[in-house]
């Protein structure tokens, strides 16, 4: 073999790994569920399939009160397990939807495969965009980037006209992310400001848009569709 | 429609797209395991892209105001989030 088969030869091995995202939705007691792969068709459902399983034959079983699978600590925590469920089974780049909430790990673009290298990096991080009804951008954020730590987005809404407020957490799991947006949406303005402690002891960031004031953002924020990494954020409590 | 206006319309759509499909868009920060990376002075307002870097004032504690621009990064996302209503008496 010359050097230049040998060196196509090695590039070939490092790229065999990479393959383009795929995409499986389905619902689940009412909550829509996506899970985005960069893996081979057929172990993307499999992956799927486990997912499937965990949300509609255990997650019922988490319900303290039935019939409540459709809500956002039951979905959050649907998310954290499936996350956990992916990495059990080999899985580095995923990302998970629960009805909008968002957990991710890896990128959807791993460029190299995992023995390459020290570097636990394997790709750019997921582009994430918070959307209004209509579809057009509020805010851009990149997430994760790196296997084994997980990012989640969270985004909730109350009020209308001139009492609206938007809040999006992102923290490095699902779980955290419902319960700190669910407490700054439901704040009143002057307690947002005494929140800001807790989101920077639990290593998470937050946006709040309400009607008619300019858009507040804690310091771990990304601004300009920067990457968020919950590894850095717990890193720097 | 401006910004809050935009804001007030309510609320997201999640889909999670094929980024192969989607391809690259710019603006976004590009990590290497290292920290936060790149900078964006691409944002955008519906179908229109601006020029506008990071407006950045602090406000009381460690809040800070910035504009609306400067959430965003442009180009094609992975994963859009929506949000939950939260039904609160007035």
């Amino acid at each position: 073999m010359s050097t230049a088969e040998g060196i196509g030869a090695e590039q070939s091995q490092r790229t065999e790994h990479t393959h383009a995202p795929h995409l499986e939705a389905f619902d689940a007691h009412g909550v829509r569920m996506t899970l985005t792969v960069p893996a081979a068709p057929d172990e993307a459902a499999t992956a799927a399939e486990v997912i499937r399983r965990l949300a509609l034959e255990t997650a019922p079983r988490w319900e303290r009160v039935p019939g409540t699978v459709g809500g956002t600590a039951l979905r959050a925590r649907l998310l954290d397990e499936a996350g956990l469920a992916l990495d059990g089974l080999g899985f580095m780049h995923w990302a998970l939807s629960a009805d909008g909430d968002v957990l991710a790990s890896g990128s959807p673009r791993p460029q190299r495969a995992p023995e390459d290298g020290a570097d636990p990096f394997f790709g750019e991080a997921w582009r994430a965009t918070i959307a209004n009804d209509d579809g057009l951008p509020l805010a851009d954020v990149a997430l994760a980037g790196t296997p084994g730590w997980h990012a989640s987005l969270a985004v909730r809404r109350r009020g209308d006209a001139e009492r609206a407020r938007l809040v999006a957490v992102l923290a490095d799991s699902a779980r955290l992310a419902d319960r700190l947006a669910g407490q700054l949406v439901a704040a009143r303005p002057g307690e947002i400001e005494r929140l800001e402690a807790a989101l920077v002891d639990d290593g998470a960031a937050a946006l709040v848009i309400a009607a008619g004031q300019e858009p507040l953002v804690t310091e771990g924020w990304p601004l300009g569709g920067q990457a968020w990494l919950a590894s850095e954020a717990r890193a720097g409590r | 429609m401006n910004f809050t206006q935009r804001v007030l319309t309510g609320v997201a759509s999640v889909s999670l797209a094929a980024a192969g499909v989607l391809g690259l868009g710019a603006g976004w920060g590009i990590s290497n395991g290292h920290g936060p990376q790149g900078e964006s002075s691409e944002a955008r307002i519906g179908a229109a892209s601006l020029s506008s870097g990071p407006s950045v004032s602090t406000t009381a504690g460690a809040w800070r105001t910035v504009s609306a621009e400067s959430l965003l990064g442009g180009g094609a996302a992975d994963i859009t989030a929506r949000s939950h209503h939260r039904a609160v008496a007035a």
